[in-house]
């Protein structure tokens, strides 16, 4: 009897498939609540509003502003899907199962950040044309796959950081808070490269001279790294 | 089957593992590198010709800013031995460390502010160091401030360790970015450098010896500090349970 | 403790406790314990905060104690991590869910994260099992407190753990829960496989398992059948310990 449920005991699963069920998990949910979605795009929407007033740009300035304007709604809303993550796993203790589940910790991280950088290219999918279109501001479609592959770099570093300090303060009191107070001295090296190389796409139509491209990288490179090595200390009790 | 060797044995090994306070010799000498610094600072050093007597808040800024990253760096390593060992001597020391280091930056940056003034002409500029040494400070107050912010010990500990790493990797990657954005930018402000006689350069190796033994000092007394802290409240706990 | 010849068998899920220690910021909440648990079913007795609930997240892997190892067959329970998680079960008074997916949603996730072939043909039968087919479909955080233990035990069935671990199973469940749960545990424990339960009522934890574990500050202080529980008057012990309690 015992051989024959050792031969069907299936296997369990590895770091991928582990991480995409996490992953997964997120994006089903996702679909049938909408919450940070939802959050997200009233949240952008109040954004260009607000700036649209406090700067007043058009032409060759909205230009050469636009790029930190979009990053900085990035980061905000990077930090609102954030905690909406963390808070997802927190109500009904759902990280207990994770854990007790037979997957790597590392699967839970690299699921977490995975579904942290879907909602983040949402965010720019949405909120990039919307900006175009309120400050007047027109690409064409070198730029924009230029553009697409500096918000997709950014996004992998923001993820691995933002689920990360995530977990960090989510056992704190207050933890959204600390999360968005932590969170930006560390993403800093993002905000620069990343407004950087938009504004070099926006005004010279390249990815210009400096070595933007390599920190931004070196910063995804060394951040997922981190995450991937530090990740299980904070789900451990 | 169980073998309750329990309480006597854990009070021992408390005892043992005490950390003595640094006592009279090290207080002595700490005062004596102190009095030494502040004559060379004051007297011993030649005034600045460019400057004058304002180029003397150098030798009490470099040594800070020195200690402050050395204090984040021991911080850093204790972080990783706190994680390796599970020993809550190590992350005890590391907060005491990012505590002083702490201090130490922010009193970098108001002697910096006040030198900026004098030789730039403001007291606030976006410069590499300048502004990696707010970033740092930031980083660093959110550390101890999420300290507080745990309720669980263990749990805190663990926290803490894994930002303490965190926020250190990124020390070198936030000043090479900023490096590179303001020099890709104009430039206006730029450093008035002065010709350092043999006199300047022994008062700044003696002010930065100075300082870094008054670091460990600090750092020593504060670490010992915490554990009388953490006794007390295990005490408190023990007559709670009574 | 072997002496059960019938539970003893040479592949069973045998757990081992080396030293197990386990302090929380400074507080020891369990004592060095040396164990070794045979295949069967026991009762993990002691009142409030002798650290029941401690000692079971220890076994099931997701606390690591301050000291000592756990062994599952002889081997640290550590090194063969995601080897014995899929072997082990617990049940807690956390839901370790997600209360916005629905039952079924739920069940297939963990079902797939313990790699089952058709996670949702099991999901199924065990939701029919527990009595909750007919509310499949909704989300969790519209069940009923004992309609969310029943959705617990599931999932802790999901995968035919053989070492299962329950803390106070029976509380929130009504009379008709207790007794289903009792039967689903009579069929799901097989012959060589681990059950340990906690629960503040032994007689009722008796019709289920055959031996006990009594715990005391962190301490083992008694274990044994059912007529060691008598002799050492464990019932009068807790009962007197409660009643402190009450002060």
């Amino acid at each position: 009897m015992t051989a024959t449920r050792a031969a069907t005991k299936p296997r369990a699963p590895g770091l991928l498939r582990g991480s995409w069920l996490v992953l997964r998990k997120d994006l089903v949910y996702e679909l049938e609540n909408r919450e940070t979605l939802a959050v997200l795009v009233v949240f952008s929407l109040a954004v260009a509003f607000v700036f649209a007033f406090a700067f007043d740009l058009s032409g060759a300035e909205a230009r050469r502003f636009l790029p930190g304007l979009l990053w900085m709604t990035f980061l905000f809303a990077s930090v609102l899907g954030f905690s909406k993550g963390a808070a997802l796993e927190r109500r009904g203790a759902g990280y207990l199962g994770l854990l007790l589940a037979p997957i790597p910790k590392e699967a839970i991280f690299l699921g977490k950040a995975g579904s942290a950088f879907a909602f983040l290219v949402f965010t720019q999918l949405f909120v990039t044309p919307l900006f175009l279109v309120f400050f007047g501001v027109k690409v064409g479609s070198g730029e924009f796959g230029l553009l697409a592959l500096i918000f997709l770099l950014g996004s992998v570093g923001l993820a691995a950081v933002g689920t990360l300090l995530a977990q960090i303060c989510q056992v704190a009191r207050s933890g959204d808070v600390l999360l968005s107070l932590g969170y930006f001295p560390l993403v800093v090296p993002v905000l620069i490269a990343a407004t950087q190389l938009s504004s070099a796409v926006l005004t010279t139509q390249s990815l210009g001279e400096g070595p933007w491209l390599q920190l931004l990288l070196a910063f995804d490179l060394i951040y997922s790294t981190a995450g991937w090595l530090l990740f299980r200390y904070l789900v451990e009790e | 089957m169980s073998t309750p060797k329990a309480i006597s044995t854990a009070r021992a090994e408390e005892r043992t593992q005490r950390t003595r306070s640094s006592g009279a010799w090290a207080i002595a000498l700490v005062a004596l590198l102190v009095v030494t610094s502040l004559y060379m600072i004051f007297l011993y050093a030649p005034r600045e010709r460019v400057m004058g007597d304002v180029q003397r808040v150098f030798y009490i800024h470099l040594p800070l800013a020195w200690n402050g990253l050395l204090a984040f760096a021991v911080t850093f390593v204790l972080s990783i031995l706190y994680l390796k060992t599970r020993r809550a001597g190590f992350d005890r020391w590391a907060a005491a460390s990012a505590e002083v280091g702490l201090l130490f930056t922010t009193l970098m940056l108001l002697t910096g502010s006040l030198w900026a003034r004098a030789a730039w002409g403001t007291y606030w500029t976006w410069e590499p160091r300048l502004t990696t040494a707010f970033l740092l400070w930031l980083m660093y107050a959110f550390y101890l401030l999420l300290r507080r912010y745990i309720e669980n010990k263990d749990k805190m500990r663990l926290m803490a360790a894994v930002y303490g790493i965190v926020a250190f990797i990124n020390v070198p990657i936030v000043f090479m970015s900023i490096r590179w954005w303001r020099t890709l930018h104009p430039v206006v402000l730029k450093s008035s450098g002065f010709q350092m006689e043999p006199e300047m350069v022994q008062t700044l190796l003696v002010a930065l010896v100075s300082f870094t033994v008054f670091y460990g000092l600090l750092l020593w007394e504060r670490a010992r500090l915490a554990q009388v802290e953490e006794r007390v409240e295990r005490l408190r706990e023990r007559i709670r349970e009574v | 403790m072997s002496t059960n010849p019938s539970a003893s068998r040479a592949n069973g899920a045998k757990l081992e406790l080396r030293e197990v220690a386990k302090a929380i910021a400074g507080r020891r909440i369990l004592e060095p314990l040396s164990l070794v648990l045979e295949p069967g079913r026991y009762l993990l007795l002691g009142p409030n905060g002798a650290g029941k609930s401690t000692l079971l997240k220890l076994l099931a892997g997701l606390w690591r104690p301050s000291s000592g190892h756990v062994l599952y067959r002889g081997r640290d329970i550590y090194e063969l991590d995601g080897d014995y998680r899929r072997e082990v079960a617990l049940l807690t008074h956390e839901l370790g869910m997600y209360e916005e997916l629905t039952g079924l949603q739920n069940l297939v996730l963990f079902g797939a994260l313990y790699g089952l072939p058709r996670p949702r043909a099991r999901a199924q039968e065990l939701l029919e099992r527990v009595g909750l087919r007919f509310f499949a479909h909704e989300r969790v955080r519209a069940y009923s407190q004992g309609m969310k233990q029943r959705l617990a035990l599931a999932k802790a069935l999901l995968h035919r753990p053989r070492v299962l671990l329950l803390d106070e199973p029976f509380a929130g469940l009504d009379l008709r829960g207790a007794e289903l749960l009792q039967q689903i545990l009579e069929e799901a424990v097989s012959p060589g496989s681990l059950l340990i339960l906690t629960t503040h009522d032994p007689e009722r934890g008796f019709r289920i398992a055959e031996r006990f574990l009594y715990l005391e500050r962190g301490v083992l202080r008694a274990y044994g059948d059912r007529a060691r529980f008598d002799a050492e008057g464990i019932r009068e012990r807790l009962r007197g310990i409660r009643d402190v309690g009450v002060f």
